[in-house]
């Protein structure tokens, strides 16, 4: 049998362009406000406190940056992951055709594990890709201990996006997928942020690894109930 | 005689609101079998189970004498399913239904496709770029049709093909079941479901009737048709003829219902006219006796 998407992939690239844009947008916004803000204060303070303000302002500046791009990614890394499973969701509510094709739970099953699994990939690889560019571009510099935190983090919140997004496969009702999205979206930037910016490595590298054996049981879970046909129930 | 299908013990249970079967069926090879029942009689979730869109809880199908799985070999390739609702997603135009279907079945004739939809008088809009949700009930319910006889199929399972059809599509659409039949040479075979069976008697040569998740009868429609008869008698005489009656109709002035053929002498004898029933009149009369 022939391959093929039902599912337009258009909307998913359009959150995957959209997002890290209005995120930059937001940023650069914010941040240019600030320099003029700051440009704009009179000049009274002595150089040393103002080197030292400086020192804790660039800081704050890449805490800040990096819980943010933190966030984007687990956003990001929910879009991909709800965007790809909503496809199975406007087939059970919309369309029969699709059940009439030879195998297609099979299909299904290894689609849907190839997404969760590349999801956490995916969101990992954009964040380093995310910090090297700010590195490059910014000038900021990258602390190899801040790095592995926003890896760790990373993959949590995708984790547990996906942990969320697998209870989709055993309602049947669209508006508790629609809460479940939502919750989705909303408790894994929370928590990414959370983490990022009050735990100490070596819990979050616990944290990490808890997430990851939670997924992959998430992941056999939904699997096994999708081969059982949940779309069919 | 062979069957295309064949169920053992078939059985799906929705939680507590609902149970199919458990069914022992066999639907004949190279025949149009309609299954008749009421709304929530089960038709749509049997060929669900049949179609594989729907798990089955238990009991086992056989599929064109030899697959037991509707995914093995290829059962599904030699199905052509049509649902009456949500078969394709309603923004596909008929453009995106050429496209899939080309992609998912390698049998599908674009061609035939669209020659069906113009001998269907189905608007489509520019480019054949008009969403489904556009169009009529009726008018959604040809493409799917057409859609479906594109393919070259063994066996075609429509599930209330004739509901939003006018008097003339479903003409049109009984012509088509025989000729799909006759291309067959006895390999091609058709089940539908209807709770309207007038329109599309003379499609069908073997019935199914369902009730409650249950076959409450089932034959070849002219073994059917010998085997009950309809009794109409007058009011004074139903107490002589009740107790030979399945089902007993009254008014004021006469009294009609349902009766075993074999009960025909008793009855003539008794004052009762006795005729052969339609399968319209049939239907009606052995789903008010599951009813009651």
């Amino acid at each position: 049998m022939k391959s093929f998407k039902i599912f337009s992939g258009r909307y998913i690239l359009r959150m995957l362009i959209l997002l890290p844009l209005v995120w930059f947008l937001c940023y650069g916004t914010g941040f240019v406000i600030g320099t003029v803000a700051g440009y704009m204060e009179p000049d009274t303070e002595s150089s040393v406190t103002e080197e030292i303000e400086t020192e804790e302002e660039d800081e704050g500046f890449i805490e800040g940056f990096m819980s943010s791009a933190l966030a984007m990614m687990g956003g990001i890394t929910v879009i991909a992951t709800t965007g790809i499973i909503a496809n199975y969701m406007f087939r059970t509510d919309g369309s029969k055709y699709v059940r009439t094709i030879r195998n297609s739970h099979k299909h299904y099953t290894k689609a849907y594990g190839i997404t969760a699994v590349a999801s956490v990939f995916s969101a990992v690889i954009g964040c380093l890709a995310l910090c090297l560019i700010s590195n490059i571009m910014l000038e900021l510099p990258l602390f190899t201990e801040q790095l592995i935190s926003i890896v760790l983090c990373t993959v949590i919140s995708s984790a547990l996006a996906n942990i969320i997004i697998s209870f989709m496969f055993f309602v049947k009702s669209s508006t508790v997928r629609g809460i479940l999205i939502v919750v989705t979206m909303i408790s894994t930037m929370i928590i990414s942020l959370i983490i990022s910016e009050n735990v100490a490595l070596n819990f979050i590298v616990v944290i990490a690894v808890v997430s990851l054996v939670l997924f992959i049981a998430a992941l056999i879970v939904a699997t096994k109930r999708i081969q059982r046909r949940w779309l069919f129930d | 005689m062979t069957n295309v299908i064949e169920t053992k013990g078939l059985t799906k249970e929705y939680k507590k609101d609902f149970k199919l079967g458990e069914l022992d069926l066999g639907f004949p090879k190279g025949f149009a079998t309609a299954l008749i029942g009421a709304n929530g009689a089960g038709k749509t979730t049997l060929m669900d189970v049949l179609c594989g869109i729907t798990a089955k809880t238990d009991g086992s199908v056989k599929y064109f004498g030899k697959a037991t799985d509707v995914d093995d070999e290829n059962v599904k390739d030699r199905i052509g399913y049509c649902s009456s609702q949500g078969l394709f997603p309603p923004n596909w135009s008929v453009k995106d239904i050429i496209s899939s279907m080309s992609c998912a079945f390698d049998d599908f004739d674009k061609d035939r496709f669209m020659k069906l939809l113009e001998e269907m008088n189905v608007e489509l809009g520019k480019k054949n770029k008009k969403a489904l949700y556009k169009l009529s009930d009726g008018n959604k319910m040809r493409v799917y049709l057409a859609s479906v006889f594109a393919r070259r199929t063994n066996l075609l399972v429509l599930d209330e093909p004739g509901s939003s059809l006018d008097p003339l599509m479903r003409d049109r659409l009984c012509d088509r079941f025989r000729d799909y039949l006759d291309e067959g040479d006895g390999e091609n075979s058709i089940i539908f479901s209807t709770h309207n069976i007038a329109d599309m008697e003379y499609a069908a040569d073997y019935a199914i009737f369902m009730d409650k998740g249950q076959v409450i009868e089932q034959g070849f429609i002219e073994q059917l048709k010998e085997k009950y008869i309809i009794v109409s008698a007058d009011a004074e005489d139903k107490g002589k003829i009740a107790g030979l009656m399945l089902t007993v109709h009254s008014s004021r002035s006469t009294v009609t219902g349902l009766a075993l053929a074999e009960n025909q002498n008793k009855l003539t004898d008794a004052g009762a006219i006795c005729e052969s029933p339609s399968l319209q009149q049939l239907s009606v009369e052995l789903l008010k006796m599951a009813e009651e």
